[in-house]
């Protein structure tokens, strides 16, 4: 994706965004009691407020976008952003980036994992939940010692279980596993 | 008279139990701080039980030396795995953690220890000197001096915002609407609750802070291939040297008196004297263009403002009996419990202990110091761990960090979703850092526009009562007109270089 690409995207997903808050999203969302007299004071003012200033970035953006695009220029100063933001990391020598539809499968596989450990921890505990999603990254990541990935899974969570429990007397769930505290 | 107190104090300080309670505190502050998800606050909250038992100027050090500890601590992961153990450590990790994959990570550290002993013992001076005057100053703040105060912090949104500034705003934005979330502070009534009980609070900083900061970078490994140990994760062989300190002092003391004044302030915090620093130091910079992609001078400007509020946000509470913060609330706790109700009174009754105090607060700095080394070569071997072991590990910490906050798997989920926004943002170019300025800073503004308005009943001329908020508006204004001619400078550098 181009710079200039990706500000049309950017700028036209923020104005989407800012409309769809405006019309739709205060309107359901913020509830505004009859008895308001003074505008500025309203519940849904400020709302309003930054959605407008999201729709003014969103068409800034855009224009910057479409700009660029017309003269076949980058729309902004930068590097393209497949090493990051202002905090990027650097990527040394020994990283290779996966094909387009490979990142796409294993970042909805990322995003698939931490939701099923979100629905699952009720009944799993946290414990066991941080046990087997840590067990699959470090797979996924490419540890290829099942001894190191283990150990890490295993380890590192009732560890930090005993930590929370025992030293911070914060309660961590254990799920079925409840009859074990 | 005067030497009376002082050999007073100096008997109820010179105690193997109070050298030893500020030791302790340090120590355990560095270590909570240095853990994403356990906060100051909460450490200080959690050792309070253990001081019951104590004498007054005991317990109160060992609270103080955890306040101190836990806020140097926040450093120590924002730099080496870019999850700040701290809200006020954030900006740290604007500079700090490309440092660190540059491989200048015990640089990074080390200048953050210096910065943050530096303005601590520059803040505890001050703590000394100026209780009474800063007091004073702090007490004629209102909700519409804090309205224009946060409007001025706000301008630092264009310091952090990279090349675009507005995508600097557009991610502000962002910020602003998730802050909005919660129960309407004036009428009560719900925004954007949507009937989830757990919303009605509004969301935790931790939860926001995790996900915005440590997922994405989390999230980005999956779409690198990992052939080896990436040699950015090196903890590198070069600290900073005297020259570096020489070369940032500048900034190091901007910073600190940042610290001071905004520390002095009750209700501001670390955060907002980091990120003023920091834009200071960027704005005044040679080399401004550096700042954001490893600059040892952001470290140092970051740390210095957030560590020199450490001895200011004790004036107000030790004067007036107000206090500063979270932490200091708790401070303030911490003395009833023992029968002594900080203020002007504390200052007729009980010089003698305020002294002590005074004695163990300086002794801190000395010890953050020595803890602050050691756990570099300590804490910091973290930064040895290959990537592919690295972050695993931190998505459990986060994991378990998002949840003990509230114990709440919800907060668990907000993480998650801020982490994938987190991320969609960081593949965009996005940055993330005026997203997190302005959820902290947001209510912060909302609250005191609104609180200033009913005040006014309405009327806006409420904004330009005093010389205070004229001066806020004029430094706004100012910098604002710097900004833009900075950026026109710099766009048409750019061409030039361009042609």
């Amino acid at each position: 994706m181009t710079n200039a690409q990706r500000d049309i995207l950017i700028g036209g997903g923020a104005l989407a965004l800012a409309l769809l808050g405006w019309f739709v999203v205060i309107p359901i969302g913020v509830d505004v009691p009859g008895s308001v007299k003074i505008m500025a004071l309203s519940p849904d003012f400020w709302p309003r407020i930054i959605m407008g200033m999201l729709a003014a970035c969103g068409v800034i953006v855009l224009v910057q976008g479409l700009a660029a695009r017309g003269r076949g220029t980058p729309a902004a100063d930068h590097p393209p952003p497949e090493t990051s933001d202002d905090t990027a990391p650097v990527e040394s020598d020994a990283t290779v980036h996966f094909s387009t539809a490979g990142q796409v499968l294993r970042i909805v596989t990322a995003f698939a994992c931490l939701f099923a450990f979100y629905l699952l921890s009720p009944v799993l505990g946290v414990v066991a939940g941080c046990m087997i999603l840590a067990l699959a990254a470090t797979r996924v990541l490419g540890v290829r010692s099942w001894a190191k990935s283990a150990g890490l899974a295993v380890i590192l969570p009732v560890l930090l279980y005993f930590f929370f429990t025992q030293v911070a007397h914060i309660p961590i769930p254990l799920g079925v596993f409840e009859a074990l505290r | 008279m005067t030497a009376d107190l002082i050999a007073q104090a100096f008997q109820l300080f010179l105690s193997v139990d109070n050298l030893l309670a500020v030791f302790i505190g340090v120590l355990i502050g560095t270590t909570i701080g240095a853990i994403p998800g356990m906060t100051t606050p909460m450490g200080v909250a959690l050792v309070l039980p253990f001081t019951f038992t104590m004498q007054p100027v005991t317990g109160i050090l060992l609270l103080l030396g955890v306040y101190k500890g836990g806020l140097y601590g926040g450093s120590i992961t924002a730099i080496l795995i870019k999850a700040p153990g701290t809200p006020a450590a954030s900006c740290t990790v604007l500079d700090g953690f490309p440092m660190a994959q540059k491989g200048e990570a015990r640089k990074a550290l080390d200048m953050a220890l210096y910065a943050s002993c530096f303005a601590d013992f520059v803040s505890n001076l001050s703590l000394i000197l100026f209780t009474g005057l800063l007091a004073t100053f702090a007490l004629r703040f209102g909700p519409p001096e804090f309205f224009t105060l946060i409007v001025f912090s706000l301008t630092i949104i264009a310091g952090v915002s990279g090349d675009s500034l507005a995508k600097g705003i557009l991610s502000a934005s962002l910020g602003l609407v998730l802050a909005t979330i919660g129960l309407d502070i004036v009428y009560g009534t719900n925004r954007f609750v949507f009937g989830e009980v757990e919303l009605m609070a509004g969301l935790s900083f931790i939860p926001v802070l995790i996900g915005l900061f440590a997922l994405p970078e989390i999230l980005n490994q999956f779409t690198i291939k990992i052939e080896q140990r990436a040699a950015t994760g090196q903890l590198g062989a070069l600290g900073a040297s005297f020259q570096d300190f020489k070369r940032c002092f500048k900034s190091i003391l901007r910073g600190s008196l940042i610290g001071v004044v905004l520390g002095a302030i009750p209700g501001i915090g670390g955060s907002p004297s980091a990120f003023l620093s920091y834009s200071e130091a960027k704005r005044t910079s040679k080399n401004p263009d550096n700042f954001g992609k490893g600059e040892v001078e952001g470290v140092a400007a970051a740390e210095a403002g957030n560590n020199g509020v450490a001895g200011a946000t004790m004036i107000p509470l030790l004067a007036l009996g107000v206090p500063g913060d979270v932490i200091t609330a708790v401070i303030l706790g911490a003395f009833m419990i023992h029968g002594l109700r900080p203020g002007p009174v504390m200052f007729e009754q009980n010089l003698s202990l305020i002294y002590a105090i005074f004695m163990g607060i300086m002794l801190s700095s000395a010890y953050l110091f020595v803890i602050g080394k050691l756990s570099i070569r300590t804490i910091s071997k973290i930064a040895n761990i290959p990537n592919n072991m690295l972050y695993p590990a931190v998505l459990v910490l986060c994991i378990y960090g998002a949840y003990a906050i509230n114990t709440n798997l919800f907060d668990v989920l907000v993480m998650f979703v801020v982490g994938i926004l987190g991320f969609i943002m960081l593949r965009l170019d996005i940055p993330a850092a005026p997203f997190l300025i302005a959820f902290i800073l947001g209510p912060l503004l909302e609250d005191n526009f609104r609180q200033a308005l009913l005040m006014g009943q309405g009327d806006a001329s409420i904004f330009f009562r005093n010389e205070i908020c004229i001066a806020f508006w004029s430094l706004t204004a100012l910098s604002v007109f710097f900004m833009i001619k900075n950026h026109i400078q710099t766009k048409r550098r750019k061409s030039a270089a361009g042609t």
